[in-house]
Protein backbone atom coordinates (compact mmCIF):
# COMPACT_ATOMS: atom_id res chain seq x y z
CA UNK A 1 0.00 0.00 0.00
CA UNK A 2 1.39 3.44 -0.78
CA UNK A 3 1.23 6.20 1.90
CA UNK A 4 -2.20 7.29 1.47
CA UNK A 5 -3.50 4.26 1.72
CA UNK A 6 -1.66 3.76 4.92
CA UNK A 7 -2.96 6.75 5.89
CA UNK A 8 -6.60 5.15 5.53
CA UNK A 9 -5.44 1.92 7.14
CA UNK A 10 -5.30 4.37 10.31
CA UNK A 11 -9.04 5.51 10.19
CA UNK A 12 -10.14 2.07 10.06
CA UNK A 13 -13.02 1.50 12.52
CA UNK A 14 -12.13 -2.19 13.14
CA UNK A 15 -8.52 -1.63 13.43
CA UNK A 16 -6.77 -3.88 15.96
CA UNK A 17 -9.83 -5.02 17.59
CA UNK A 18 -10.61 -8.78 18.30
CA UNK A 19 -14.02 -10.35 19.01
CA UNK A 20 -14.43 -10.95 22.38
CA UNK A 21 -14.69 -13.91 24.43
CA UNK A 22 -18.04 -14.00 24.08
CA UNK A 23 -18.69 -13.49 20.70
CA UNK A 24 -16.08 -16.28 20.10
CA UNK A 25 -18.55 -18.62 22.31
CA UNK A 26 -21.26 -17.49 20.58
CA UNK A 27 -20.14 -18.03 16.94
CA UNK A 28 -18.46 -21.36 17.77
CA UNK A 29 -21.91 -22.74 19.43
CA UNK A 30 -23.35 -21.64 16.02
CA UNK A 31 -20.94 -23.39 13.79
CA UNK A 32 -21.41 -26.72 16.15
CA UNK A 33 -25.17 -26.41 15.74
CA UNK A 34 -24.82 -25.65 12.37
CA UNK A 35 -23.26 -28.81 11.48
CA UNK A 36 -25.71 -30.84 13.75
CA UNK A 37 -28.41 -29.44 11.99
CA UNK A 38 -30.61 -27.25 14.48
CA UNK A 39 -29.81 -24.00 14.37
CA UNK A 40 -31.46 -20.70 14.16
CA UNK A 41 -29.44 -18.44 12.65
CA UNK A 42 -30.53 -15.23 14.07
CA UNK A 43 -30.59 -14.05 17.71
CA UNK A 44 -32.99 -11.00 16.54
CA UNK A 45 -36.09 -12.38 16.42
CA UNK A 46 -37.96 -9.83 14.38
CA UNK A 47 -35.93 -10.91 11.15
CA UNK A 48 -36.46 -14.60 11.28
CA UNK A 49 -39.43 -16.83 10.17
CA UNK A 50 -41.49 -18.10 12.11
CA UNK A 51 -41.20 -21.84 11.25
CA UNK A 52 -41.41 -25.40 12.44
CA UNK A 53 -38.09 -26.32 10.41
CA UNK A 54 -34.93 -26.48 11.98
CA UNK A 55 -32.69 -23.77 10.18
CA UNK A 56 -34.07 -20.91 9.58
CA UNK A 57 -32.04 -17.36 7.35
CA UNK A 58 -34.35 -14.32 6.72
CA UNK A 59 -33.02 -11.07 5.32
CA UNK A 60 -35.00 -7.38 4.98
CA UNK A 61 -38.34 -8.59 6.19
CA UNK A 62 -39.67 -5.81 8.88
CA UNK A 63 -40.70 -7.90 11.51
CA UNK A 64 -41.79 -11.80 12.93
CA UNK A 65 -42.56 -13.19 16.22
CA UNK A 66 -43.69 -16.16 17.24
CA UNK A 67 -47.50 -17.67 15.31
CA UNK A 68 -49.69 -19.56 18.00
CA UNK A 69 -49.78 -23.03 16.37
CA UNK A 70 -46.68 -24.19 14.80
CA UNK A 71 -47.94 -28.31 13.20
CA UNK A 72 -44.99 -30.57 12.85
CA UNK A 73 -44.98 -31.60 8.89
CA UNK A 74 -47.36 -28.98 7.18
CA UNK A 75 -43.95 -28.03 5.66
CA UNK A 76 -42.82 -31.27 4.78
CA UNK A 77 -46.28 -31.85 2.95
CA UNK A 78 -45.97 -28.61 1.41
CA UNK A 79 -42.11 -29.23 -0.15
CA UNK A 80 -43.35 -32.71 -1.38
CA UNK A 81 -46.83 -30.88 -3.07
CA UNK A 82 -44.79 -28.15 -4.37
CA UNK A 83 -45.68 -27.01 -8.04
CA UNK A 84 -43.83 -24.83 -10.49
CA UNK A 85 -47.33 -23.12 -11.51
CA UNK A 86 -49.08 -21.28 -8.89
CA UNK A 87 -53.33 -21.12 -9.18
CA UNK A 88 -54.31 -17.98 -8.07
CA UNK A 89 -56.61 -17.10 -5.31
CA UNK A 90 -58.81 -14.66 -4.19
CA UNK A 91 -59.45 -13.38 -1.25
CA UNK A 92 -62.84 -15.28 -0.96
CA UNK A 93 -61.73 -18.45 -1.77
CA UNK A 94 -58.42 -18.56 1.02
CA UNK A 95 -60.57 -17.06 3.70
CA UNK A 96 -59.94 -20.00 5.99
CA UNK A 97 -56.65 -19.65 5.72
CA UNK A 98 -56.79 -15.71 5.63
CA UNK A 99 -58.38 -16.03 9.52
CA UNK A 100 -55.64 -18.29 10.80
CA UNK A 101 -52.94 -15.82 9.19
CA UNK A 102 -54.38 -12.57 10.57
CA UNK A 103 -54.90 -14.23 14.40
CA UNK A 104 -51.18 -14.61 14.24
CA UNK A 105 -49.21 -12.40 16.50
CA UNK A 106 -46.74 -12.03 13.78
CA UNK A 107 -46.23 -7.98 13.74
CA UNK A 108 -48.99 -7.65 16.32
CA UNK A 109 -52.59 -7.20 16.78
CA UNK A 110 -54.16 -10.10 16.00
CA UNK A 111 -57.19 -9.35 13.68
CA UNK A 112 -60.17 -10.79 14.97
CA UNK A 113 -62.04 -10.13 11.45
CA UNK A 114 -60.47 -10.18 8.16
CA UNK A 115 -62.24 -9.57 4.75
CA UNK A 116 -61.72 -10.96 1.47
CA UNK A 117 -60.25 -7.30 0.32
CA UNK A 118 -57.47 -7.49 3.19
CA UNK A 119 -55.80 -10.48 1.17
CA UNK A 120 -53.21 -8.66 -1.08
CA UNK A 121 -52.00 -12.12 -2.61
CA UNK A 122 -52.71 -15.42 -2.62
CA UNK A 123 -51.48 -18.50 -4.44
CA UNK A 124 -51.64 -22.33 -4.30
CA UNK A 125 -48.88 -24.83 -5.00
CA UNK A 126 -49.97 -28.36 -4.20
CA UNK A 127 -51.23 -28.23 -0.44
CA UNK A 128 -49.40 -25.06 0.38
CA UNK A 129 -51.30 -21.80 0.27
CA UNK A 130 -49.24 -18.29 0.32
CA UNK A 131 -50.61 -15.21 1.13
CA UNK A 132 -50.04 -11.56 1.70
CA UNK A 133 -52.51 -10.12 4.18
CA UNK A 134 -53.19 -6.66 5.48
CA UNK A 135 -54.31 -7.19 9.31
CA UNK A 136 -56.71 -4.75 10.95
CA UNK A 137 -53.57 -2.45 12.34
CA UNK A 138 -52.35 -1.83 9.13
CA UNK A 139 -49.22 -4.26 9.34
CA UNK A 140 -48.52 -6.62 6.21
CA UNK A 141 -47.61 -10.35 6.81
CA UNK A 142 -46.70 -12.91 5.01
CA UNK A 143 -48.15 -16.31 5.71
CA UNK A 144 -47.66 -20.17 4.54
CA UNK A 145 -50.24 -22.85 5.40
CA UNK A 146 -51.10 -26.35 4.41
CA UNK A 147 -54.86 -26.55 4.92
CA UNK A 148 -55.21 -24.21 8.01
CA UNK A 149 -52.12 -25.16 9.86
CA UNK A 150 -49.89 -22.19 9.19
CA UNK A 151 -46.14 -23.32 9.06
CA UNK A 152 -44.49 -19.64 8.76
CA UNK A 153 -45.71 -15.73 9.12
CA UNK A 154 -43.08 -12.99 8.54
CA UNK A 155 -44.05 -9.22 8.93
CA UNK A 156 -43.36 -7.42 5.43
CA UNK A 157 -44.38 -3.91 6.15
CA UNK A 158 -44.97 -2.00 9.90
CA UNK A 159 -48.12 -0.31 8.35
CA UNK A 160 -45.97 2.57 6.62
CA UNK A 161 -47.22 2.93 3.16
CA UNK A 162 -44.82 1.29 0.77
CA UNK A 163 -43.54 2.48 -2.41
CA UNK A 164 -44.07 0.79 -5.90
CA UNK A 165 -40.89 0.57 -8.03
CA UNK A 166 -41.02 3.37 -10.83
CA UNK A 167 -40.25 0.26 -13.04
CA UNK A 168 -39.43 -3.74 -12.42
CA UNK A 169 -39.52 -4.71 -9.11
CA UNK A 170 -37.62 -5.06 -6.43
CA UNK A 171 -36.70 -7.29 -3.53
CA UNK A 172 -37.60 -7.09 -0.09
CA UNK A 173 -36.83 -9.98 1.11
CA UNK A 174 -34.75 -13.64 0.24
CA UNK A 175 -34.89 -16.56 2.99
CA UNK A 176 -34.88 -20.16 3.13
CA UNK A 177 -35.78 -22.32 6.04
CA UNK A 178 -36.09 -25.69 7.46
CA UNK A 179 -33.56 -28.66 7.04
CA UNK A 180 -32.10 -31.37 4.30
CA UNK A 181 -34.26 -32.67 1.81
CA UNK A 182 -37.17 -29.92 3.13
CA UNK A 183 -35.68 -27.08 2.92
CA UNK A 184 -37.60 -24.54 1.26
CA UNK A 185 -36.74 -21.02 0.36
CA UNK A 186 -38.96 -17.84 -0.31
CA UNK A 187 -38.48 -14.57 -2.24
CA UNK A 188 -41.10 -11.40 -1.70
CA UNK A 189 -40.69 -7.93 -3.48
CA UNK A 190 -42.92 -5.05 -4.64
CA UNK A 191 -43.72 -4.85 -8.69
CA UNK A 192 -44.07 -1.90 -10.51
CA UNK A 193 -47.68 -1.33 -12.12
CA UNK A 194 -46.13 -2.64 -15.21
CA UNK A 195 -44.68 -5.65 -14.44
CA UNK A 196 -47.46 -8.47 -16.09
CA UNK A 197 -45.34 -11.46 -14.50
CA UNK A 198 -42.10 -12.47 -12.59
CA UNK A 199 -40.39 -16.01 -12.66
CA UNK A 200 -37.43 -17.22 -10.74
CA UNK A 201 -34.86 -19.87 -12.13
CA UNK A 202 -32.48 -21.44 -9.68
CA UNK A 203 -28.65 -22.35 -10.64
CA UNK A 204 -29.42 -25.57 -10.78
CA UNK A 205 -32.15 -25.44 -13.65
CA UNK A 206 -35.97 -25.22 -12.10
CA UNK A 207 -37.78 -22.35 -14.06
CA UNK A 208 -40.99 -21.27 -11.94
CA UNK A 209 -43.48 -18.80 -11.84
CA UNK A 210 -44.29 -16.33 -8.79
CA UNK A 211 -47.18 -14.71 -8.15
CA UNK A 212 -47.95 -10.77 -8.80
CA UNK A 213 -51.06 -9.09 -7.55
CA UNK A 214 -51.65 -5.49 -5.82
CA UNK A 215 -48.06 -4.54 -5.87
CA UNK A 216 -46.46 -7.56 -4.71
CA UNK A 217 -44.86 -10.11 -6.19
CA UNK A 218 -43.64 -13.68 -3.99
CA UNK A 219 -42.94 -17.48 -4.53
CA UNK A 220 -41.34 -19.96 -2.31
CA UNK A 221 -39.56 -23.60 -3.93
CA UNK A 222 -37.94 -26.23 -2.19
CA UNK A 223 -34.49 -25.70 -2.23
CA UNK A 224 -31.84 -23.46 -0.04
CA UNK A 225 -31.40 -20.61 -2.53
CA UNK A 226 -33.24 -18.29 -1.03
CA UNK A 227 -31.07 -18.43 1.97
CA UNK A 228 -27.81 -18.49 0.87
CA UNK A 229 -26.58 -15.57 -0.07
CA UNK A 230 -24.49 -16.57 -2.95
CA UNK A 231 -26.78 -15.26 -5.98
CA UNK A 232 -27.80 -18.48 -6.78
CA UNK A 233 -31.09 -17.64 -8.47
CA UNK A 234 -32.10 -15.30 -11.50
CA UNK A 235 -35.48 -13.23 -11.11
CA UNK A 236 -37.56 -13.34 -14.77
CA UNK A 237 -39.50 -10.06 -15.06
CA UNK A 238 -42.10 -9.57 -17.73
CA UNK A 239 -43.14 -6.34 -18.79
CA UNK A 240 -45.10 -4.97 -22.41
CA UNK A 241 -41.82 -3.92 -23.25
CA UNK A 242 -40.02 -6.85 -22.74
CA UNK A 243 -38.04 -9.33 -20.33
CA UNK A 244 -34.96 -8.56 -17.86
CA UNK A 245 -33.16 -10.88 -15.90
CA UNK A 246 -31.86 -9.35 -12.72
CA UNK A 247 -29.49 -11.67 -9.88
CA UNK A 248 -30.69 -10.61 -6.37
CA UNK A 249 -27.94 -8.51 -5.59
CA UNK A 250 -29.02 -6.15 -8.45
CA UNK A 251 -32.47 -5.69 -7.55
CA UNK A 252 -32.95 -2.67 -5.60
CA UNK B 1 -10.99 -26.44 1.31
CA UNK B 2 -11.44 -29.60 -0.42
CA UNK B 3 -7.58 -30.61 -0.46
CA UNK B 4 -7.51 -30.35 3.44
CA UNK B 5 -7.69 -33.64 5.03
CA UNK B 6 -10.39 -35.09 8.04
CA UNK B 7 -13.70 -34.90 8.68
CA UNK B 8 -15.93 -32.10 7.28
CA UNK B 9 -16.70 -31.61 11.21
CA UNK B 10 -12.97 -30.71 11.57
CA UNK B 11 -12.34 -28.52 8.53
CA UNK B 12 -15.24 -26.72 8.85
CA UNK B 13 -13.74 -25.72 12.11
CA UNK B 14 -10.85 -24.98 11.10
CA UNK B 15 -12.41 -22.62 8.55
CA UNK B 16 -13.85 -20.69 11.13
CA UNK B 17 -10.96 -20.48 13.44
CA UNK B 18 -9.12 -19.17 10.83
CA UNK B 19 -11.07 -16.36 9.55
CA UNK B 20 -14.18 -15.47 12.38
CA UNK B 21 -12.05 -12.26 13.26
CA UNK B 22 -11.14 -11.20 9.87
CA UNK B 23 -15.39 -11.61 8.74
CA UNK B 24 -16.67 -9.96 11.96
CA UNK B 25 -14.35 -7.10 11.14
CA UNK B 26 -15.45 -6.98 7.62
CA UNK B 27 -19.03 -6.77 8.80
CA UNK B 28 -18.34 -4.26 11.78
CA UNK B 29 -16.91 -2.01 9.16
CA UNK B 30 -20.08 -1.80 7.16
CA UNK B 31 -23.05 -2.44 9.00
CA UNK B 32 -24.58 -1.11 13.05
CA UNK B 33 -21.99 -3.22 15.19
CA UNK B 34 -25.39 -5.30 17.21
CA UNK B 35 -26.33 -6.34 13.87
CA UNK B 36 -22.92 -7.90 12.81
CA UNK B 37 -22.88 -11.14 14.63
CA UNK B 38 -26.53 -12.38 12.88
CA UNK B 39 -25.04 -11.63 9.52
CA UNK B 40 -21.46 -13.53 10.20
CA UNK B 41 -23.78 -16.61 11.28
CA UNK B 42 -26.00 -16.38 8.12
CA UNK B 43 -22.30 -16.52 6.30
CA UNK B 44 -21.24 -19.82 8.04
CA UNK B 45 -24.57 -21.32 7.72
CA UNK B 46 -24.38 -20.66 3.94
CA UNK B 47 -20.58 -21.82 3.95
CA UNK B 48 -21.46 -25.43 5.54
CA UNK B 49 -24.34 -25.32 3.13
CA UNK B 50 -22.02 -24.93 0.66
CA UNK B 51 -18.29 -26.13 1.88
CA UNK B 52 -17.69 -28.60 -1.02
CA UNK B 53 -17.69 -26.41 -3.34
CA UNK B 54 -15.51 -23.35 -1.05
CA UNK B 55 -11.96 -22.29 -2.88
CA UNK B 56 -9.44 -23.20 -1.40
CA UNK B 57 -8.79 -19.03 -0.03
CA UNK B 58 -11.84 -18.95 1.54
CA UNK B 59 -11.68 -15.73 2.98
CA UNK B 60 -12.91 -13.74 -0.08
CA UNK B 61 -15.28 -16.03 -0.47
CA UNK B 62 -17.18 -16.13 2.70
CA UNK B 63 -16.61 -11.54 2.40
CA UNK B 64 -18.78 -11.76 -1.12
CA UNK B 65 -21.42 -13.70 0.81
CA UNK B 66 -21.01 -11.58 3.63
CA UNK B 67 -21.71 -8.51 1.23
CA UNK B 68 -24.16 -10.07 0.03
CA UNK B 69 -26.20 -10.71 2.60
CA UNK B 70 -25.78 -7.25 4.26
CA UNK B 71 -26.67 -6.01 0.84
CA UNK B 72 -30.28 -8.00 1.12
CA UNK B 73 -30.72 -7.44 4.92
CA UNK B 74 -30.40 -3.35 4.32
CA UNK B 75 -33.04 -3.21 2.56
CA UNK B 76 -35.38 -3.73 5.14
CA UNK B 77 -33.22 -2.33 8.18
CA UNK B 78 -32.12 0.99 6.36
CA UNK B 79 -34.90 1.43 4.02
CA UNK B 80 -32.69 0.48 1.20
CA UNK B 81 -29.81 2.86 1.75
CA UNK B 82 -26.80 1.92 0.58
CA UNK B 83 -24.35 -0.04 2.04
CA UNK B 84 -21.26 2.10 3.01
CA UNK B 85 -18.13 1.75 4.45
CA UNK B 86 -17.70 3.92 7.86
CA UNK B 87 -14.35 5.46 8.85
CA UNK B 88 -13.26 5.27 12.81
CA UNK B 89 -14.49 8.36 14.78
CA UNK B 90 -12.27 11.10 14.07
CA UNK B 91 -12.56 11.69 18.66
CA UNK B 92 -10.85 8.69 18.61
CA UNK B 93 -7.08 9.24 16.90
CA UNK B 94 -4.25 7.24 17.94
CA UNK B 95 -1.23 8.53 19.31
CA UNK B 96 1.02 8.57 16.19
CA UNK B 97 -2.10 10.32 13.93
CA UNK B 98 -1.57 14.05 12.86
CA UNK B 99 -5.05 15.07 13.80
CA UNK B 100 -5.50 17.93 11.34
CA UNK B 101 -4.35 15.38 8.65
CA UNK B 102 -7.08 12.64 10.18
CA UNK B 103 -9.85 15.62 9.75
CA UNK B 104 -8.87 16.24 6.16
CA UNK B 105 -8.66 12.43 5.28
CA UNK B 106 -11.67 12.17 6.84
CA UNK B 107 -13.56 14.98 4.76
CA UNK B 108 -12.06 13.66 1.48
CA UNK B 109 -13.42 10.31 2.42
CA UNK B 110 -16.90 11.53 2.72
CA UNK B 111 -17.04 12.97 -0.74
CA UNK B 112 -16.31 9.88 -2.52
CA UNK B 113 -19.29 7.17 -3.83
CA UNK B 114 -19.55 4.60 -1.28
CA UNK B 115 -18.80 2.27 -4.40
CA UNK B 116 -15.02 3.89 -4.02
CA UNK B 117 -15.00 3.88 -0.41
CA UNK B 118 -15.87 -0.05 -0.63
CA UNK B 119 -13.17 -0.35 -2.95
CA UNK B 120 -10.19 1.12 -1.07
CA UNK B 121 -11.69 -0.04 2.17
CA UNK B 122 -11.18 -3.86 0.45
CA UNK B 123 -7.26 -3.18 0.55
CA UNK B 124 -6.74 -0.59 3.19
CA UNK B 125 -9.09 -1.80 6.00
CA UNK B 126 -9.72 -5.83 4.89
CA UNK B 127 -5.91 -6.07 3.79
CA UNK B 128 -7.06 -8.26 0.44
CA UNK B 129 -4.91 -8.63 -2.29
CA UNK B 130 -6.93 -7.05 -5.69
CA UNK B 131 -7.18 -11.13 -6.83
CA UNK B 132 -8.89 -11.69 -3.37
CA UNK B 133 -10.92 -8.03 -3.40
CA UNK B 134 -12.63 -8.67 -6.91
CA UNK B 135 -13.79 -12.09 -5.49
CA UNK B 136 -15.39 -10.21 -3.17
CA UNK B 137 -17.35 -7.74 -5.86
CA UNK B 138 -17.33 -10.37 -8.48
CA UNK B 139 -15.33 -8.51 -10.72
CA UNK B 140 -12.85 -9.10 -12.71
CA UNK B 141 -8.91 -8.29 -11.34
CA UNK B 142 -8.20 -5.84 -13.92
CA UNK B 143 -11.32 -3.96 -13.03
CA UNK B 144 -10.79 -4.19 -9.60
CA UNK B 145 -7.46 -2.64 -10.29
CA UNK B 146 -8.53 0.26 -12.53
CA UNK B 147 -11.71 0.57 -9.92
CA UNK B 148 -8.95 0.83 -7.48
CA UNK B 149 -6.95 3.43 -9.27
CA UNK B 150 -9.50 5.70 -9.84
CA UNK B 151 -11.08 5.94 -6.57
CA UNK B 152 -7.27 6.09 -5.13
CA UNK B 153 -7.08 9.08 -7.57
CA UNK B 154 -10.13 10.78 -6.78
CA UNK B 155 -9.44 10.44 -3.09
CA UNK B 156 -6.24 12.04 -3.56
CA UNK B 157 -7.89 15.21 -5.11
CA UNK B 158 -10.05 15.89 -2.58
CA UNK B 159 -6.84 15.73 -0.30
CA UNK B 160 -5.46 18.33 -2.45
CA UNK B 161 -5.96 21.95 -2.09
CA UNK B 162 -7.76 23.70 -4.96
CA UNK B 163 -5.69 25.27 -7.38
CA UNK B 164 -5.29 28.96 -6.99
CA UNK B 165 -7.91 31.51 -9.17
CA UNK B 166 -5.41 32.95 -11.65
CA UNK B 167 -4.09 29.37 -12.73
CA UNK B 168 -7.98 28.25 -13.10
CA UNK B 169 -8.18 31.44 -15.78
CA UNK B 170 -4.82 30.39 -17.33
CA UNK B 171 -6.34 26.86 -18.53
CA UNK B 172 -9.65 28.39 -19.46
CA UNK B 173 -8.36 30.77 -21.48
Amino acid sequence: MNDIMNDLARLDPARNTEPTAAQWARSENFVERTMAGSVATSTAPRRRWMTVGLATVAAGVVGAVAIPALVPGAAEKAVASWTAAPSARTGDQVMPQANVCGAGDVMGGASTKVSPSDVILAEQRGEATMMILRKANGNLVECLLVGKEMFASMGLTDGTPVKLPAAGVNLETSSSSGDGDDMWSNVVGLAAPDVTAVEVRTDKGRTFQASVRGGWWGAWWPGSEGGDATDNYTVIVHTAQGTTTHKPSELP
Amino acid sequence: MNQMNGPPEERFRALHRATFADLLRFVERRVPPHEAEDIVSTVYLTAWRRFTDLPSDARPWLFAVARRTMANQTRGWLRRQALDVRLAAVETPQASDDPAARVDLQRAWQTLSAADREVLALVAFDGLTAEQAATVLGCRRSTFAMRLTRARQRLQAALEPLSPPVLRLQEQS
